[in-house]
């Protein structure tokens, strides 16, 4: 494995775009506990929450072709990927160490030298028994929220008393981690299993079309009441309706036919809420409206498109093409609802639990702003799905539609429509606009359903607005990055 | 048990072409199929097999060109064919979290004629692990679900794309008297595309092939082995044979005094007149669909 | 009882000819009788492992060709034939053979003195 070979896997120019950005993120979530001194934030993120983030895409870029069957057949494979992680991790610790003596001089420097190279090479250990293991990650945000818990002040301070304990413990630490993380029995296992390479989630979609990941992701999905059969044939004493077709769909898809929001789904959605909430607080400091509402809008927007797919079973279901378009409309309107309320109800609890901890201003964003916003995002996706079904051609426009519409509802979210939005006439023309949207998505689905290709396992998601950025803009970009 | 013929044929198509952009897998296909019998769809790869088995299925709707599935037109299809009709896919595709049992329950929820003791029977026969999760399963496996989900609602028309290309010996043998009981049971069609010629020339009393997407052959099997044979040709006088120019032999390999030819019956003379008319000795000998297939398929000089 | 035949997929004869020549044959050499009842299709092809549509497509042929016929109504006998048709039968089955040998017997130059006096042989083997 050359070199050449092992930056293609690494990706470097989409790799650090992915990792600045992940740490801010974490560094306006670090902010948003710590909101009045800046130091505290700053140095956990920098010497925990960086090197995190780097490691694991430094790891990422090995861990592709080791999560291939032939891995173990390919001689030196794991030696070559051993050697050059290491590389890049030293060469990352070493500039992370000198930023972080430039901005803490009286920091020794082997003691942060420790802490970091631990913290980047802590990655290479994870995720080698199941695809989308979640626990390992789970830990490593656990120790990193600690360490924003403990504070700037402590920590510098903790590193200054015994500076050649973490340098030791620190190094040590890395070379464990890198021996177990490269070893045969742990690159056995992970040739057995696929994985999710952060390079590739930031950007493609590619992930989605692994049929074979899919397959051993469901094998370990735990469901809920799995027990419970599913017994439709009661419905021999009466007419089998949509809802028993939309609740067999469900079934299908979440292993309880009564169980309308998709649990998962929803959990990610109020931590991305959250994490939209803390960047709205360190970009537009503890003002209350003006940015604020624009980001909000972002998230509320963006995170329901993400969200929605063309929801259907792959399996074929024995119903008629009408049907089962109208089976994948109410699936979608139960779905927008909950996508739609539920962020909206997170930030609101978000925003006065804040208040009711910190004591930061009274409710810096608003009930109205929350319901203006609400309001404002209803018709959009409705609309734009119809725009996917309908465009499906032209995945161009749909993406320029999307792109677009955010940014237009970005600029003049917070400004003069503010008032709008809630008065009468406000909310008559949304009502409207959302019917509409609503009527045109049904015959749009149709349309789509009546001529589209079922034997293919991609249709089922081919027409979302999802689908359809990533494919468009994000392919794009990933050509353009890489 | 389960068909009621309300139409005579279950499967029509008139002029049928599939394009896929550039990609032709399907022109100028007309077909049509009536109730009973086996009907072994063969061909070379590419050349539309499953293609057609998707457009008969409804599952994927032609570009130009009509056909009708069980009396409807395929765009058209609803719960009272679908729930006739039985499809089991080469790649099959399944609700990959629940277990085996669960999803045999959840799709014989939708089916009103699903026969219980028939599934337990195929589980029995097939060695299906009941329990295990599909997601977990082998190829193999998965291959034997597929066929369960497929056929024990015991359809009106059954179509299969290599149904058994992943099944060791003994679950094929034990597949092929499964595919007649059903046909001795009810008036059941069955179209069965694979490339195991063995076993359909076991089964199949009626032949389709396609090549490039054309139907280059439509008939009976029986008809089909009797409308070719070789003729191996002697020469009674010692002479070298010279290549004959009858225009039912389709190839012809002399070597010296002996010659090989593979023969159109259809356009051929009596083989005593033949023998007769060039002084030679003639052994007959009948080809196999395998012998056939190879000739048909291979090059573009035959057309039944 | 299903008489017990042996089909082979394989060799490019179609099964329902197969079945139709070992039957005759069966009959002819006295292994099934007059007024011996023929299994069912659906028997037949069970136990032949083939497809009823062949095994029926047989019995209709040999219904057709009168070696068999249909008593009340559902199953299938052996049927009584005439002397002639018996003797012609018969014939038919060893011409086949012998006109294999008397092309295998042409082509290895073996004069028709020689070939008969060797068919003669072949029926009254000498005692020994």
């Amino acid at each position: 494995m050359t070199w050449r070979l092992y930056l293609k896997f690494l990706r470097p120019l989409r790799s650090l775009i992915a990792v600045t950005l992940y740490a801010l993120m974490a560094w306006a979530l670090a902010e948003m506990w710590w909101r009045d001194s800046r130091g505290e934030a700053v140095l956990p993120t920098l010497v925990v929450a960086l090197p995190l983030i780097g490691g694991l895409f430094a790891a990422g870029a090995a861990h592709e072709p080791m999560h291939q069957r032939f891995a173990m057949l390919l001689p030196g494979l794991r030696r070559s990927m051993q050697a050059k992680t290491t590389i890049i991790v030293i060469i990352m610790t070493v500039a992370v160490t000198w930023l972080t003596f430039r901005l803490w001089p009286e920091i020794p420097v082997g003691a942060s030298f420790g802490l970091i190279v631990a913290a980047m090479a802590a990655p290479c250990l994870g995720q080698h028994r199941h695809p989308g293991n979640k626990w390992e990650l789970l830990l490593l945000v656990l120790l990193w929220a600690l360490t924003v818990g403990i504070g700037g002040t402590r920590l510098s301070a903790a590193m200054n008393t015994v500076p050649w304990l973490w340098l030791v413990s620190g190094v040590g630490a890395a070379g464990a981690f890198f021996a177990l993380g490269f070893s045969t029995e742990v690159c056995r296992l992970r040739a057995g299993t696929r994985f999710l390479a952060p390079q590739t989630m930031f950007f493609n979609l590619s992930i989605m079309r692994d049929l074979i990941l899919e397959r051993q992701m469901a094998a370990k999905q735990k469901t809920s009441r799995c027990d419970e059969m599913w017994r439709i044939a009661q419905a021999r004493r009466r007419r089998v309706t949509t809802w028993d077709w939309v609740a067999a769909m469900r079934f299908g898809q979440v292993g309880n036919a009564r169980q309308i929001p998709m649990w998962k789904a929803m959990l990610r959605m109020v931590l991305a809420c959250i994490v939209g909430l803390a960047v709205i607080l360190f970009i537009g400091g503890k003002v209350q409206g003006g940015p604020n509402i624009s980001i909000l809008f972002i998230v509320i927007y963006y995170n329901g498109l993400m969200q929605m797919g063309q929801i259907a079973s792959p399996m074929v279901f024995p119903v008629s093409r009408s049907r089962l378009a109208s089976l994948v409309f109410w699936r979608q309107l139960e779905l927008m609802v909950f996508i739609l309320c539920l962020p909206l109800l997170a930030i609101a609890a978000t925003s006065w639990g804040v208040y009711a901890v910190a004591g930061v201003g009274k409710w810096f964003i608003t009930p109205q702003s929350i319901m203006g916003v609400g309001l404002l995002s209803a018709p959009f996706f409705p609309l734009l799905m119809a725009c996917g079904a309908l465009l499906r051609k032209s995945h161009r426009v749909t993406s320029a539609l999307i792109v677009g519409l955010g940014t237009i509802m970005l600029v003049s979210a917070h400004s003069f429509l503010q008032s709008w939005v809630l008065s009468v006439p406000g909310v008559l023309t949304l009502g409207s606009l959302t019917t509409l949207g609503l009527i045109l998505l049904r015959w749009q689905l149709s349309v789509w359903w009546g001529r589209v290709d079922l034997s293919d396992p991609t249709t089922y998601s081919s027409a979302s607005p999802r689908r359809i950025l990533m494919e468009t803009v994000g392919n794009r970009g990933a050509t353009l990055l890489n | 048990m389960n068909s009621h013929p309300d139409s005579p044929l279950v499967f029509q198509a008139t002029n049928l072409a599939k394009h896929y952009d550039a990609h032709v897998a399907l022109a100028g296909v007309t077909l049509s199929l009536g109730h009973g019998g086996i009907v072994g769809l063969i061909g070379r790869n590419g050349a539309g097999k499953s293609t057609l088995l998707n457009v008969m299925a409804g599952l994927t709707l032609p570009t130009s060109g009509e056909c009708y599935t069980l009396g409807t037109r395929t765009d058209l299809l609803d719960s009272p064919e679908l729930t006739r009709l039985g499809f089991v896919m080469q790649e099959p595709r399944f609700v990959e979290w629940m277990t085996v049992e669960l999803h045999l329950e959840f799709t014989a929820s939708f089916y009103p004629s699903w026969d219980r003791d028939l599934q337990g029977r195929l589980v029995a026969m097939l060695d299906v692990p009941v329990k295990r999760r599909l997601g977990e399963l082998s190829t193999g496996d998965r291959q034997k679900v597929a066929i369960l989900l497929g056929m024990c609602h015991r359809p009106a028309l059954l179509l299969l794309d290599e149904p058994m290309s992943s099944l060791d010996p003994i679950a094929r043998s034990r597949m092929l008297e499964l595919l007649l009981e059903l046909m001795g049971d009810d008036e059941c069609t069955v179209v069965i595309s694979s490339h195991l010629l063995n076993d359909i020339e076991k089964v199949a009393n009626r032949i389709i092939a396609l090549d490039a997407g054309r139907v280059v052959l439509d008939e009976g099997y029986d008809e089909l082995l009797e409308s070719y044979a070789e003729w191996v040709v002697t020469a009674k006088d010692g002479q070298s044979l010279s290549p004959f120019t009858e225009p039912c032999i389709l190839r012809q390999q002399t070597s010296g005094r002996i010659a090989r030819l593979t023969v159109c019956l259809a356009d051929a003379p009596e083989v005593e007149s033949f023998a007769t008319a060039h002084n030679v000795l003639v052994q007959t000998r009948p080809l196999n669909l395998e012998e056939i297939y190879a000739l048909l398929l291979r090059g573009q000089e035959v057309v039944a | 009882m299903p008489p017990l035949l042996v089909i082979n997929s394989h060799n490019g004869v179609p099964a329902y000819r197969q079945i139709m020549d070992q039957i005759k044959l069966q009959i002819d050499s006295g292994v099934l009788m007059v007024g011996d009842e023929m299994a069912s299709t659906r028997a037949l092809a069970a136990e032949l492992q083939l497809n009823p549509m062949t095994v029926s497509k047989a019995y209709a042929l040999l219904e057709r060709d009168g070696v068999l016929e249909r008593r009340r109504g559902q199953t299938l006998v052996v049927r009584q034939r005439s002397t002639h048709e018996v003797d012609e039968s018969r014939l038919t089955h060893l011409r086949q053979r012998l006109r294999e040998a008397a092309d295998m017997a042409s082509q290895l130059g073996v004069s028709r003195t020689e070939a008969m006096r060797l068919f003669r042989e072949m029926l009254n083997p000498p005692k020994s």
